[in-house]
């Protein structure tokens, strides 16, 4: 997310152009204390391990990220070149925050974090094409006993 | 964006007014992020529903400040590219890519590793596919099937090399938009691809054509192209 006078005049245009669905329903739910949270990130930055397929062009799959895995053996396929990849390839944690998150769990703050962690490559398909994909993920999630998930975009 | 966020709806979200592609604000600055993250988790103790939309109240550190402007973006002084013939630009960019590798092997010590590497190849190899497509419109050692595919991974390994290279700056790393247009406006590799998304836009082989016409050159450089974007 951005300003949208820190966009250039296309890229604010192309951005406002892009299609926002209007959901018949508003799925609010009250959820559990943090410190009883098990909580998961679902990204949408393209993002996998290190030798990993790559996300293609109109990918709608999605890559499993270990709740383990180092921030450093994590890569970035996404097929946009209009953001900034500097700062991730600076510090993972500028788009997948899983150090803070650790020492957040690591001192109580929240309950636990997931087994594993999501990813999908956000450009390129239109928001109905991804649905099947994102109810393979919540179950998974479910699975998992995860009970909060952070969606980060870039 | 914030607009596009509102239009949707979510039950809770935190928007950030940080540069695209940096949701947690900003590299090296883990005090900064652990903010940003508690900020977003503790809206899921709200229950002010059915739609929580926060924003996020500070800049990321450095964002857009005089100093992040100022300077090389670069820790290396390359030479100018050439004009617009594409006659020696190769050579150029060799000469460019072994002249940032000691700063690059010094990113790889730093992080662990390198982002850059989608396509497999070693960076002089990437340039040189970038190169033979360039100048015969096909190459022959890689299948024409996945010649789309090398575009994207060879150009944005390119990309990412120098990026990374240049965030070694002593200093610390200049800001995206400084990096950005270091990259497309200062040296031979972003001069390479510019040249490439006018010759290849029309190629004969769909997945070229398709990487070629959005997703060799960011919409915020495209002025670069002249007329020709």
């Amino acid at each position: 997310m951005v300003r949208l006078s820190d966009l250039t005049e296309v890229d604010a245009a192309h951005l406002l152009a892009k299609e926002c669905i209007a959901f018949d329903t508003e799925p609010f739910v009250a959820c559990p204390p943090l410190a009883d949270s098990r909580i998961a990130i679902v990204t949408t930055a393209g993002l996998h391990r290190r030798g990993e397929e790559s996300f293609d062009f109109r990918d709608t799959g999605y890559r499993v990220i270990p709740g383990d895995v180092a921030a450093g053996d994590l890569v970035m396929s996404h097929s946009s070149v209009n953001f900034d990849r500097s700062g991730f390839q600076q510090d993972t944690n500028a788009v997948f925050p899983i150090d803070r998150m650790r020492a957040m769990a690591e001192a109580g703050a929240i309950g636990s974090i997931a087994a594993y962690h999501y990813s999908l490559m956000g450009a390129g398909w239109e928001p109905h094409e991804i649905e099947p994909t994102a109810n393979e993920i919540t179950g998974l999630l479910k699975e998992d006993r995860v009970n909060a998930a952070l969606l980060v975009p870039v | 964006m914030r607009e596009n966020t509102v239009a949707l709806r979510p039950p809770r979200a935190l928007w950030v007014p940080f540069d695209l592609g940096r949701p947690f604000g900003a590299p090296h600055e883990p005090a900064f992020q652990t903010d940003v993250l508690r900020s977003v988790l503790a809206l899921l103790e709200r229950t002010d529903g059915p739609v929580i939309l926060d924003d996020y109240p500070h800049d990321a550190p450095g964002q857009g400040s005089p100093e992040a402007m100022e300077g090389m973006a670069c820790p290396v002084r390359l030479p100018r590219p050439s004009g617009d013939a594409p006659a020696g630009r190769m050579a150029e960019v060799q000469a460019e890519i072994a002249a940032l590798r000691p700063w690059h092997d010094l990113f790889r010590e730093n992080r662990g590793g390198s982002g850059a590497g989608l396509s497999g190849l070693a960076m002089p190899d990437a340039a040189a596919f970038l190169a033979e497509l360039r100048g015969s419109g096909q190459v022959s050692s890689v299948p024409n099937e996945k010649w789309g595919d090398m575009l994207r991974f060879t150009a944005q390994d390119l990309h990412d090399y120098y990026v990374e290279a240049a965030a070694m700056r002593p200093g610390g790393a200049a800001n995206p938009v400084e990096l950005e247009n270091w990259f497309w406006g200062e040296t031979s590799a972003g001069r390479l691809l510019l040249d490439l998304k006018v010759r290849l836009v029309d190629h004969e082989n769909e997945g070229v054509r398709q990487v070629a016409t959005t997703q060799l050159v960011p919409r915020a450089q495209r002025h670069r192209l002249g007329g020709s974007s």
